[in-house]
């Protein structure tokens, strides 16, 4: 039987079997629209009220209606963006991110730069951290909104959130984070971390696709985008998508009940992969910060290999990596993360990530590492970059 | 993505490899999407006729299967129907390329074209 094995969990997980057992019922047993008087609605609601408060009870909000359903992670961060834009208008025009943020944050800056407003993209070292001292820089009375990923999607950096909500609040400023990839691998608390708004997804999380959240610590103002509907709280219409929902309550309360087994295991894995790849094929460059990333996240670049032949030679032996974004993915040009670091263009190119998820086992990253180590070698022999096929540069 | 006659020539290119005595080797790098193409073309002193064309190629799947088609393609060429393939006769030969591989046939074109131009000096 042909072999596979999923190295890709950064774009997206399994949905876990506790999540499904959860979800099945919502189906075709509590199937109401949570919105409706009568008991089946009333049914449906109390699912979805019970996911919101595993939700609260996961990230430490101080109340489970400060967490707003959405359909993901994109949705998330367009609402966090452009909603506290429009939300806080009158405060200012100026807005602040950084090079390295998922293209919803990014395009949605573009998007408000259309219409008005002043957009500073702060640029990241060559771990991919935003520097402190930029940040106090670059804020000024007309900056509304601070947005600073938590973790990189890419790189697996992991920003110093709580130093960064510090100086945004002494300034006055309200700060969103992108947890996407943070919750399930980091302890997001967003009263520890003095988060105002934060964005997650469910799908990252052995949680179902289509549903994400976005936490608004009450008293922030934000605009609706999504109109036509009184659902939650009248901040963002639509019917709410309780199976997935249920789905994903459960799921982030496993990812949190689970935190510190799964890391300890990932972070063996990810030690094991790194001193195996490193012993058997030269001139690979690890991207990202060396301490301060999350365990499942690897981003190595294999020189003189373009990034999209390995990936398409490894998937013919069965195994799932990928570039650094699902989302972009198709895009030919090389990531904008790589390129913020400081990569040249062939090296960012020749740049892939594997994710690795609980279920991964040694025996299968053994596998990984022998197809690897064959995979280079084959595109090293016909690369103009390497002579006569022997990794070495001309 | 791609169809199988890409697939195949880019998992098992038959050219892939540098030319010792080629008469010219043509190179182009992409600033659009980092291809980096190197076409190696023998040209028979006699009839001044390609007899032998390699590549290596640092580029997609795409890029590597249209530079191996492209070889197939340049052997038994005189040099002014060298000089005509293009991108669209490279895409022709795998069947289908998606759109925004096109690129991929392109560069492959140019290194050609480039490979061409240094012979043509070389021998005028």
């Amino acid at each position: 039987m042909e072999r596979k094995i999923y190295a890709d969990n950064a774009s997206t997980t399994y949905v876990s079997s506790e999540v499904l057992n959860e979800m099945l019922p919502c189906f075709n047993t509590i199937y109401g629209n949570p919105s409706s008087l009568h008991s089946f609605g009333r049914d449906s609601a109390a699912i979805v009220d019970r996911a919101r408060d595993r939700i609260a009870k996961a990230i430490n909000a101080e109340r489970s209606n400060e967490i707003y359903f959405t359909s993901g992670g994109t949705e998330a961060n367009n609402w966090a963006i452009r909603g506290l834009a429009y939300g806080n208008r009158s405060k200012g025009n100026h807005i602040i991110t950084s090079q390295i943020e998922h293209d919803s944050v990014l395009e949605s800056c573009k998007q408000l730069e259309q219409e008005g407003f002043e957009v500073t993209y702060l640029p990241v070292d060559k771990n991919g951290l935003v520097s402190i001292t930029d940040l106090i820089h670059h804020i000024k009375p007309s900056t509304i909104l601070v947005s600073i990923m938590a973790v990189n999607n890419e790189i697996g950096t992991i920003q110093n959130i709580k130093t960064i909500s510090n100086i945004v609040h002494e300034n006055g400023v309200i700060f969103h984070t992108d947890a996407v990839q943070a919750i399930g691998a980091l302890k997001m608390d967003v009263r520890d971390m003095e988060i105002d708004v934060m964005s997650m997804s469910s799908h990252k999380i052995y949680g179902p696709k289509g549903v994400g959240a976005l936490y608004i610590k009450n008293g922030i103002k934000i605009s609706p985008i999504m109109h036509g509907g009184s659902q939650e709280r009248n901040k963002r219409g639509g019917t709410q998508n309780a199976p997935a929902i249920a789905g994903f309550g459960k799921a982030i309360e496993i990812a949190v009940r689970d935190l510190v087994v799964n890391q300890q295991k990932l972070k063996a894995i990810r030690s094991y992969f790194l001193d195996k790849v490193m012993e058997k094929i030269p001139y690979v460059i690890l991207n990202g910060h060396p301490q301060q990333k999350i365990q499942g996240t690897i981003n190595l670049s294999f020189e003189m290999v373009e990034g999209e032949s390995l990936i398409m030679l490894l998937d013919l032996a069965g195994i799932a990596v990928s570039r650094g974004s699902a989302c972009s993915a198709g895009s030919t040009k090389p990531s904008h993360v790589l390129k913020a670091i400081g990569l040249g263009n062939e090296v960012a190119q020749s740049s892939i990530r594997f994710s690795f998820g609980k279920s991964i086992t040694k025996e299968e990253v053994d596998y990984i590492i022998e197809k690897l180590a064959e995979c280079v070698e084959k595109l090293r022999g016909i690369s103009p970059l390497t002579k006569a096929g022997r990794g070495k540069k001309e | 993505m791609y169809n199988t006659k890409v697939i195949k020539n880019f998992t098992s290119p038959t050219n892939a490899k540098g030319m010792k005595g080629a008469n010219a080797i043509g190179k182009f790098t992409s600033d659009d999407n980092c291809d980096v193409v190197k076409i190696y073309i023998k040209v028979d002193e006699t009839t001044g006729i390609i007899s032998e064309a390699t590549f290596k190629t640092f580029g997609s799947p795409a890029t590597i299967a249209c530079s191996n088609v492209a070889c197939d393609l340049l052997v038994d060429l005189d040099i002014e129907q060298a000089k005509e393939l293009s991108n669209a006769d490279i895409i022709k030969e795998l069947g289908e390329l998606p759109m925004d591989k096109i690129s991929s046939a392109t560069s492959v074109e140019n290194a050609i074209k480039n490979a061409i131009e240094i012979y043509e000096k070389k021998n005028m």
